[in-house]
């Protein structure tokens, strides 16, 4: 049983959008702002995987991927991030190779 | 061209020093010296047989081998022909307009890499040594960084970083076909 997930489809939205709040609806800053940072910081104190379900939205921008998941890795640390998060896709193992070797630079 | 003109002459004039030697020795009855049995005995034909059976075996199964061998570059050419047309596209949508819609540069760039993907497991399934798909990777990577690190819904076109995806798609372009260059000469 996941007690710490998130879908981005159901949880956020299915059509995903740019980098700043300011520039676009359902941006990677809003992600993180509204729906990551918080679910993480949760799945943090209670020492718990939080799992990533990335299938269902329409695609993923590395500016997206970027102010969201990137932010949280330079808030928090890449390698904490790195051990709690766990990525569940079946259409964007592309998405999860760009966070993990190209935003966090793990290879 | 040079190279190729010189073995085939050398090859000619060995193959005429040697018919000329032939001839000289012939006429110098060194030939006669030589005697060849005209009796037959059952392990000739035996032998015979064999020989037959094992040359024909030989010929089916090299036929065999080239004929596959064949087949799984031309999938594999196919593969990688896709994705410089997949390429293409990306690379025409960006001069079309000044503006691109985020979503439209996803779709494209997620087919790309469906396509990269397709490729790299039919290099899996047919056990091709020795030959890595990381390059078309990396530039997979690039171009994705640079379409879509976009601030709002829309890559903006502008002379400068029109240039850059240009030179990106090209090097993308180059990289695919250096790939179809190899698999040929194998």
């Amino acid at each position: 049983m996941e007690r710490f997930k998130i879908e981005i489809a159901k949880d956020f939205n299915d059509k995903l959008g740019g980098r700043w709040i300011k520039l676009g609806p359902f941006s990677g800053e809003l992600f993180y702002n509204e729906v990551l940072k918080e679910k993480y910081q949760s799945a943090m104190q209670e020492n718990e995987k939080l799992h990533i379900y990335l299938d269902g939205t329409k695609g993923y921008g590395s500016s997206f991927l970027d102010q969201s998941f990137g932010e949280l890795s330079r808030e928090f640390g890449v390698e904490e991030v790195y051990k709690t998060l766990i990525f569940h896709s079946k259409y964007f193992s592309n998405s999860i190779s760009y966070i993990v070797e190209e935003i966090w630079g793990k290879r | 061209m040079g190279k190729k003109i010189t073995f085939y002459a050398l090859y000619v004039i060995t193959m005429l020093l040697c018919v000329i030697f032939s001839r000289f020795l012939y006429e110098k009855s060194w030939f006669s010296v030589l005697t060849v049995s005209k009796e037959l005995v059952p392990f000739d034909v035996f032998s015979l047989i064999v020989s037959s059976i094992l040359t024909f075996w030989l010929a089916w199964f090299i036929t065999k081998r080239l004929t596959e061998q064949r087949y799984e570059k031309e999938y594999l050419i196919s593969d990688l022909k896709i994705i410089e047309e997949d390429i293409n596209k990306i690379e025409d949508s960006t001069t079309e307009d000044e503006s691109i819609e985020l979503q439209k540069l996803l779709n494209n760039l997620n087919r790309l890499y469906s396509n990269i993907t397709r490729f790299s497991k039919t290099m899996d399934a047919f056990e091709v040594q020795n030959f890595e798909v990381q390059p078309l990777r990396k530039c997979y990577n690039r171009l994705f960084t640079l379409l879509t690190d976009v601030d709002g819904e829309y890559l903006l076109i502008n002379d400068v970083n029109r240039h850059e995806i240009n030179q990106l798609c090209s090097e993308f372009v180059l990289t695919a076909r250096k790939m179809v260059f190899e698999i040929n000469k194998r």
